[in-house]
């Protein structure tokens, strides 16, 4: 058994195996390592008077609450309102791009686009509730997901045509942005149940999903299939939202402090 | 070492019972969750600070934010990480606001140090004084490991990090309090011949 070895024993409370204490009785650097963590100094002693402002400010007022649902609950109804707000789009616009996209597009745009709403609704879940487990850094996530998205449309659209770039594309980003504010207000509402340790971090992923609806909205209606237009116009409406995300969170947490 | 929880872990059954009964706005059980808690909260935030005031402002602030958020633990799950993300993001709070307002005021010539506890030769430093010489994040995963008795999951879950990453990092906290106390026993060793 090895320094290393013994390191993972001393974090468990445990009793230490024989192969530890063998370990400790040959080598003098564990054995004072282990004395001097195995005694965990005074413990904290707290004053009647500062116990009772502490337990009148719990008490005081007390009304019972509602414990927040499950992840799963707040998954699900970020994704009911991915849905009904791309489909209302869709109601408005129609979805002629949808039409017009091959079979193996549409499969995999809309696989990719199910997949990446639904880890984004499970990583903005997550942000709810302090101590829940690690699920994953919101800055890789959101990246990895944009990065993802761009290739595939990079790989699936090849007519890269500058023509009418931008008189085409201001349509489409602005409704993109007009499908992704109602999208990130009742995310928003949801997600002020919780307690939101990280605000920055929640209000990117937040962003990331509303972007992600208007997303959504665009390739179920615009018919252009050009590789600038969808990579700028299309992805623009997530990226600009993600960021929209981040500083309403960072203003957030600013204003709090 | 197999022993240092016993008279501090109160057991989550137990604690998950009384936050029940607090988020059901039971008073008894919320004032014995408080008598239960503060006292783990409290090391917690002195293993870091020097200042007991400072720590007990801190304890307040962090028990007004569990009492506005209780309804963010659901029953079933682990409850002391809940307890300390709160505490550990009320401390880092009020880090960001001490700087804030630090920045603003005028420097003394030298500032205070934080008193290092004097070990006596034949003695190890005793954990508080080796703990203050590592880095805040090592110092807090070794607080909460071996002060307050969370598990490597449990710690994982207060610090929103993974389970790697606090093995990591107790692990290179435990080689800098190995170097630590060989000098200091060499240093002994060196008084005494």
């Amino acid at each position: 058994m090895s320094c290393k070895d013994l390191d993972l024993l001393f974090t468990g409370s445990g009793r230490l195996p024989a192969e530890a204490e063998e370990h400790l009785r040959s080598c003098d650097r564990c054995r004072s390592l282990a004395k001097a963590i195995g005694e965990p100094g005074a413990a904290a002693t707290i004053g009647p008077a500062l116990m009772a402002r502490l337990q009148s400010s719990a008490t005081e007022h007390l009304r019972p609450v509602s414990p927040l649902p499950s992840p799963g609950f707040f998954v699900g109804v970020f994704l009911v309102i991915l849905v009904a707000i791309a489909f209302a789009g869709v109601a408005r616009f129609g979805m002629p791009g949808f039409h017009a996209l091959s079979l193996g597009r549409k499969i995999v745009i809309f696989s990719l686009l199910g997949v990446s709403a639904w880890t984004l609704a499970v990583a903005v879940a997550h942000q709810m509730t302090p101590g829940s487990r690690k699920w994953m850094n919101a800055g890789p996530l959101v990246g990895g997901i944009i990065a993802i998205l761009l290739a595939a449309f990079a790989l699936l659209f090849r007519n890269f045509d500058w023509h009418a770039f931008t008189s085409g594309g201001m349509w489409c980003f602005r409704t993109g942005i007009e499908c992704a504010i109602p999208a990130g207000f009742l995310i928003w509402l949801l997600l002020r149940r919780g307690l939101l340790l990280n605000p920055v971090s929640a209000g990117a992923l937040a962003g990331a999903l509303s972007g992600l609806v208007g997303l959504t909205m665009l390739e179920l209606h615009c018919p252009i299939f050009n590789a600038f237009h969808i990579l700028f116009w299309h992805a623009g409406v997530m990226i600009l939202a993600t960021v929209a995300g981040a500083a309403i969170g960072f203003l957030m947490n600013w204003v709090r402090n | 070492m197999a022993d240092d929880r016993v008279d501090q872990d109160p057991g989550p059954p137990r604690l998950e019972i009384l936050m029940a009964r607090y988020q059901q706005a039971d008073a008894e059980g919320a004032r014995e969750l408080v008598a239960t808690v503060s006292p783990l909260l409290l090391r917690f935030f002195l293993a870091d600070t020097a200042s007991r005031n400072r720590a007990e402002d801190l304890l307040q602030d962090t028990w007004l934010r569990i009492h506005k958020s209780r309804h963010t633990y659901r029953p079933g799950e682990p409850v002391l990480p809940w307890f300390y993300a709160i505490a550990r993001h009320a401390r880092v709070d009020a880090y960001r606001r001490r700087y804030r307002v630090d920045k603003h005021e005028m420097q003394m010539d030298r500032l205070p140090e934080r008193p290092a506890a004097v070990a006596e030769p034949d003695r190890l430093p005793d954990l508080d004084s080796l703990l203050a010489v590592l880095p805040a994040s090592q110092r807090e995963v070794v607080t909460m490991l071996k002060i307050s008795g969370l598990s490597i999951e449990e710690v994982a879950r207060a610090t929103s990090s993974s389970i790697g990453s606090v093995k990591q990092k107790a692990h290179r906290a435990y080689e800098k309090l190995r170097s630590l106390l060989s000098e200091s026993g060499r240093a002994a060793t060196g008084r005494g011949a």
